[in-house]
């Protein structure tokens, strides 16, 4: 899926990510992408202003340590995190059960 | 840890591009580890390791267009230095030095009471100066944060208006205290973006409101002598120079940021993906 199809979505998945424990950077990604099969495959460095955001927000904390001598940072869900994963995960389902309303009965175009 | 010139290579373009970042070592430090982890990781499934650096930085993004998003704001603005912010330092020196001689002109209204007029004369085009080439500077510093939004844009119509009655050269220390409530609304806004130094916009921000409860303070204590009007002159300028200092030395201090800042090379047309 192009990144821009994912503008607006990105903080629910990396708050959904996280929602399981303290990740990395890459792990993040790393496991966004195997998670959505593959299909949310954005340029990866997009994702790390996104994390700084959310930790600014006060949706994320951040520790940092070293690791085969280098500087890694672990993200962590706040407390308003988790609150705010809860509301927007609500708020999708809303969206998609009101599109699948919408769009149920509607013939598939015929494939070519 | 293997060292890998293409992304050691990657990432001193990254610390140019982001150059004028306070985090910058931080943000440097996680990119690092995320290239190399996914070099690694691939070096470690049988990629040869010029083609896993190859890969993991066209997974990574140009670095033009990362710098632009680092910068983005969440109102869609790009917040970096430019030409215009770092002439807006300049502007800040010239309304620093304005208000420091405004200072200085009440100084002497005071001290030679019958020639007054003539330093009230001088202490109000200097206010006037000062104030105008500090909305130059707030629109600097505007452009510098990728925009202020509406917090911003009522604070430099309340902060212009002041400037702006200023010129009839009458109840001047009314207007001021205009600007003062325009320069303070302003400064919060920028404070909330914590990339401007804190104490000089601290400094801006209380500048002509420690002048206030200066001179209130002084008054009260009746320092000084009295005028024909009733007024304690000495009280008034007291006031005048601690607010006009202090607001002095705040404008000094973002002078002194946006003209340390190098200007951007990033690509502000780039669209960033996260929202």
């Amino acid at each position: 899926m192009r990144g821009q199809a994912l503008k607006g979505h990105l903080d629910l998945l990396l708050l959904a990510i996280l929602a399981d424990g303290a990740w990395h950077g890459y792990a993040i990604i790393d496991e966004l992408r195997e998670r959505s099969d593959e299909a949310f495959d954005l340029p990866e460095g997009t994702v790390y202003p996104a994390l700084h955001r959310l930790q600014k927000g006060g949706y994320l904390s951040s520790e940092w340590t070293e690791v085969h001598g280098r500087r890694r940072r672990t993200y962590r869900l706040t407390e308003d995190g988790r609150g705010a994963l809860g509301e927007q995960r609500m708020a999708w389902h809303d969206f998609t059960e009101a599109m699948s309303r919408v769009l149920k009965g509607v013939p598939w175009p015929d494939t070519p | 840890m293997a060292r890998y010139a293409l992304i050691d290579g990657y990432l001193d373009t990254m610390r140019n591009e982001m150059r004028w970042r306070r985090d910058l070592d931080d943000v440097v430090y996680e990119m690092e580890d995320h290239l190399y982890s996914a070099v690694e990781h691939l070096v470690t499934r049988g990629a040869e390791p010029g083609n896993a650096q190859r890969t993991t930085l066209d997974r990574f993004g140009e670095p033009k267009v990362l710098a632009a998003v680092y910068a983005s704001t969440n109102n869609g603005g790009i917040a970096v230095p430019t030409r215009t912010t770092r002439q807006a330092g300049t502007f800040a020196f010239i309304a620093a030095g304005s208000w420091l001689a405004a200072a200085g002109a009440h100084a002497l209204m005071t001290t030679f009471a019958d020639q007054w007029q003539v330093f009230y004369g001088a202490f109000s085009a200097l206010v006037l100066v000062g104030g105008v080439f500090t909305l130059l500077t707030m629109v600097g510093i505007g452009k510098r944060l990728g925009g202020l939004g509406a917090v911003g844009m009522i604070a430099l119509a309340v902060a212009g208006l002041g400037v702006a009655a200023s010129i009839i050269a009458w109840a001047i220390p009314f207007w001021m205290g205009l600007q003062g409530i325009g320069y303070l609304v302003f400064a919060s806004a920028v404070r909330s973006r914590d990339t401007a130094p804190r104490p000089s916009t601290l400094a801006v921000a209380s500048g002509f409101i420690i002048g206030v409860a200066v001179f209130i303070v002084a008054n009260f204590a009746k320092i000084g002598w009295t005028d024909s009007y009733g007024d304690y002159p000495l009280a008034w300028a007291i006031g005048a120079a601690t607010g006009l200092l202090i607001l002095a030395g705040g404008l000094i201090g973002w002078g002194t940021w946006l003209r340390s800042e190098q200007p951007a090379d990033i690509d502000i047309d780039a669209t960033p993906i996260p929202a």
